[in-house]
């Protein structure tokens, strides 16, 4: 605390070690009027979100790297006119949990049609029902809240940031089509982002109340168990942040989501755990992600090493249960780092090398008889003749459906291996671009196969890749 | 914070000296002279402080002010300095690229801007058997300190800087003793009694206009600490912010905080008659 005989640079100190970080407290330490005192201020990556920017003349201010959501910001005007009009009326416990219970409820349902066919009817009803758990948890987290933190205020976040990302991979596979609304589906983002700060506010808070970061040691085996998975989903919420904001978003949400992932897995136990290996695969996700921003193949070659390494490691331990369900999804993440490598640098036996693995991911996802279709296929499959692009799709028809409409899933299947051969097929001059939209055009294909597979967790994580290879660009080495 | 102190740092920042010719019997007009160097001062030294930090600005005016009380003196319109007259360098840029034939060689890319080598290598490990090199050279001219000429809503002239290149104020506006500012009139029936006139030259900002830049902790140690809570970029930037208020309030020429559009003083010499 400084004192009338300090140096008059003490408060400065005193305000860079205060124990809040809300802009009207610290203006009110320093003795200054909050309204006036950020004008011009340098906010850098500042995380803006919790603060009520209204409140403060920032002119002359920098904003540029902050992270402000405009939503959140309208809205609190519109809760603050709703306070004055009406007042506020806490809900009971009782209450609280009750709805804590309900969302639940909504979001397991959301996950179990999730699993469920492709037909058009389906996806309407989890999108439904992913949009209830969300607004229903949300509520349920305002509840408890106001309960002076109930022991089941974590769950409920934790559980509404699930809910938020889950209904963010709804709305983005509904729009995988080119031709689906794209102001709609702009304007249903849009507002998702908000469900996304809320929930990342509210997790952020309840971290606080048993994560100290400088003493990560102490804390109780459970607890850290809950502190992992919330630093994960903080950290699904940056990257699914950083997605809905483009290819134009700033890098903060995802270093972010980098630090957070690297919290995360080391507070997971050793071992090759299922959890530990998603967070991993995340972790490296993200940096390929950052790579792409950046437009650095090298980084994205590290983290498609990494993966690699995770692949073997996943494949040693297939005898656990865990480990078997989790590779196609890992294998998958390279595959999205390889491709990322392939078209940052324009490396063709990158590209190749990515194709090849999302038909690894795919085979180990359906169950495609691999060594049969080689022995099948045999020479043909290096001609380029009408003879091995069939027995090369007929590899593909193997796909053993799981969805009540086989026949469906066995064109789908049929389409996609000729778009393999096809690629296969290319020429070595064929033009960039078009590899690059035909890559494109095997991972679309692809997709669809999965979700008619109900394979809903790997048909998300491939839709990412097609939005970054879609999006992206060719960096240096395609001059 | 007392005056000296204050004193001392806009000191640092800014640089002010300031003449006109003398007004003899025969002579009624005189040039004004104003020298305004801008630097990056280095504060909180001493050992009594716990931080310190650097200081810039990011625009300032030069005015010339002539005391309500100087009825004998007025300035010359058409002798005013209009045109910007900058320091200027020119910075040539040359860009190297290399591309190896090899598929798993990377490529090299190198700018060098005046020089200096900013060098971007990514894993060219492969053969380099076939390169082709293609180097593209440019250069501009760059105004170092940016100078407009206006009056102020006092009806005094102002000279206003801007940095050309980079965030702020570097070096001079003008060549002091090549250009000068303007020319004065003395209206004294006569000149050879009496106290000649006094001119001032002041330096004023805007509070927004002061860059605190690279505040730190001395305690290495707890600085370190410091940085990884999170929150740190609030509570930097309030910190800046607090800096920057106590810096004006000192300068302050009216004396009210909340006026977003107060001058602060940095510096005020009076023009020495050479």
């Amino acid at each position: 605390m400084a004192s009338e005989g300090d140096h008059w640079t003490a408060k400065a100190l005193q305000i860079l070690s205060a124990p809040t970080s809300d802009l009207t407290e610290l203006a009110r330490i320093a003795g200054y009027d909050p309204k006036t005192f950020y004008r011009g201020a340098d906010f850098r990556a500042a995380d803006l979100t919790d603060e009520d920017l209204d409140a403060f003349d920032l002119s002359g201010a920098d904003l540029s790297r902050a992270t402000i959501d405009p939503i959140t910001a309208t809205l609190r005007r519109v809760e603050r006119r709703q306070r004055a009009l009406d007042g506020e009326i806490p809900g009971t416990v009782g209450f609280a949990l009750m709805t804590l219970i309900l969302g639940e409820a909504q979001l397991d349902r959301a996950i179990a049609l999730g699993a469920r066919g492709p037909s058009s009817e389906a996806a309407a009803e989890r999108h439904a029902a992913s949009l209830d758990a969300v607004q229903t948890l949300l509520e349920a987290n305002r509840l408890l809240r106001e309960q002076d933190a109930h022991p089941s205020h974590h769950q409920a976040v934790l559980r509404a940031g699930e809910a938020s990302i889950l209904h963010f991979r709804y709305e983005q596979s509904l729009a995988v089509d080119d031709d689906a609304d794209r102001v709609q589906r702009r304007s249903r983002i849009y507002f998702l982002n908000y469900f996304l700060q809320t929930a990342r506010k509210a997790l952020r808070k309840a971290l606080t109340e048993h994560w100290d970061p400088d003493d990560p040691e102490n804390i109780a085996d459970t607890a850290r168990e809950t502190a992992a998975r919330q630093h994960e989903i903080l950290a699904e919420i940056d990257l699914t942040t950083s997605r809905v904001a483009g290819a134009s978003s700033q890098r903060a949400p995802l270093h972010r989501a980098i630090d957070h992932l690297e919290t995360s897995v080391s507070l997971t136990d050793d071992g090759e755990t299922a959890d530990r290996c998603r967070r991993r695969l995340l972790l490296n996700e993200a940096r390929v992600g950052l790579a792409r921003q950046q437009e650095l193949g090298a980084m994205a070659a590290i983290a498609a090493e990494a993966l690699n390494a995770l692949v073997a490691e996943t494949r040693r331990g297939r005898s656990n249960e865990a480990g078997d369900a989790i590779l196609a999804e890992v294998i998958l993440a390279e595959a999205g780092a390889v491709l990322a490598v392939g078209q940052l640098d324009a490396n063709l036996t990158s590209l190749r090398h990515g194709v090849d693995l999302i038909a690894t991911a795919l085979a180990e996802a359906t169950g495609l008889e691999l060594k049969e279709a080689d022995a099948r296929s045999g020479s043909e499959e290096d001609g380029h003749d009408s003879i091995g692009r069939l027995s090369y799709a007929w590899r593909w028809t193997r796909i053993r459906p799981t969805d009540a409409d086989g026949a469906e899933t066995e064109t789908r299947a049929g389409e996609l291996a000729l778009r393999h051969a096809e690629y296969r097929d290319l020429p070595k001059n064929a033009p960039f671009v078009t590899r690059i939209q035909m890559i494109t055009d095997i991972l679309r294909g692809s997709h669809k196969l999965l979700d008619a597979c109900g394979e809903g967790r790997l048909a998300g994580r491939l839709l990412n890749i097609l939005d970054d290879m879609r999006t992206g660009r060719a960096g240096h080495g395609a001059i | 914070m007392h005056n000296s102190n204050r004193a001392r740092i806009f000191a640092d920042v800014v640089s002010v000296d300031a003449w006109h010719s003398s007004f003899g019997a025969d002579c009624a007009l005189a040039d004004l002279h104003a020298d305004v160097v801008f630097q990056t001062a280095r504060v909180g030294g001493e050992s009594a402080s716990p931080v310190r930090f650097r200081l810039a600005l990011r625009r300032a005016e030069v005015v010339v002010v002539i005391p309500e009380t100087e009825t004998s003196v007025r300035v010359q319109p058409d002798s005013v300095a209009r045109d910007a007259t900058v320091a200027e360098i020119r910075e040539t840029t040359t860009i190297e690229r290399r591309l190896d034939s090899a598929a798993e060689a990377g490529g090299q890319l190198s700018i060098k801007p005046d020089g200096l080598t900013a060098g971007f290598d990514l894993g060219a490990s492969g053969a380099t058997a076939s390169s082709a090199v293609s180097t593209r050279e440019s250069s501009r001219q760059v105004k170092l300190v940016m100078v407009t000429q206006s009056k102020t809503p006092e009806g005094l002239y102002r000279w206003t800087m801007e940095s050309g290149d980079g965030p702020h104020l570097e070096g001079r506006g003008w060549d002091a003793a090549a250009s000068p500012r303007l020319k004065l009139r003395d209206l004294r029936q006569d000149r050879s009694r009496g106290i000649p006139p006094t001119i001032q030259v002041e330096v004023r900002c805007k509070r927004e206009d002061m860059m605190i830049t690279d505040l730190e902790v001395k305690d290495s140690d707890a600085w370190e600490r410091l940085k990884r809570l999170a929150g740190f970029d609030k509570r930097l930037a309030a910190a800046e912010c607090y800096i920057r208020s106590r810096l004006a309030e000192e300068g302050l020429s009216f004396g009210d905080l909340s006026d977003p559009y107060g001058d602060v003083t940095l510096a005020n010499v009076i023009a020495d008659a050479v």
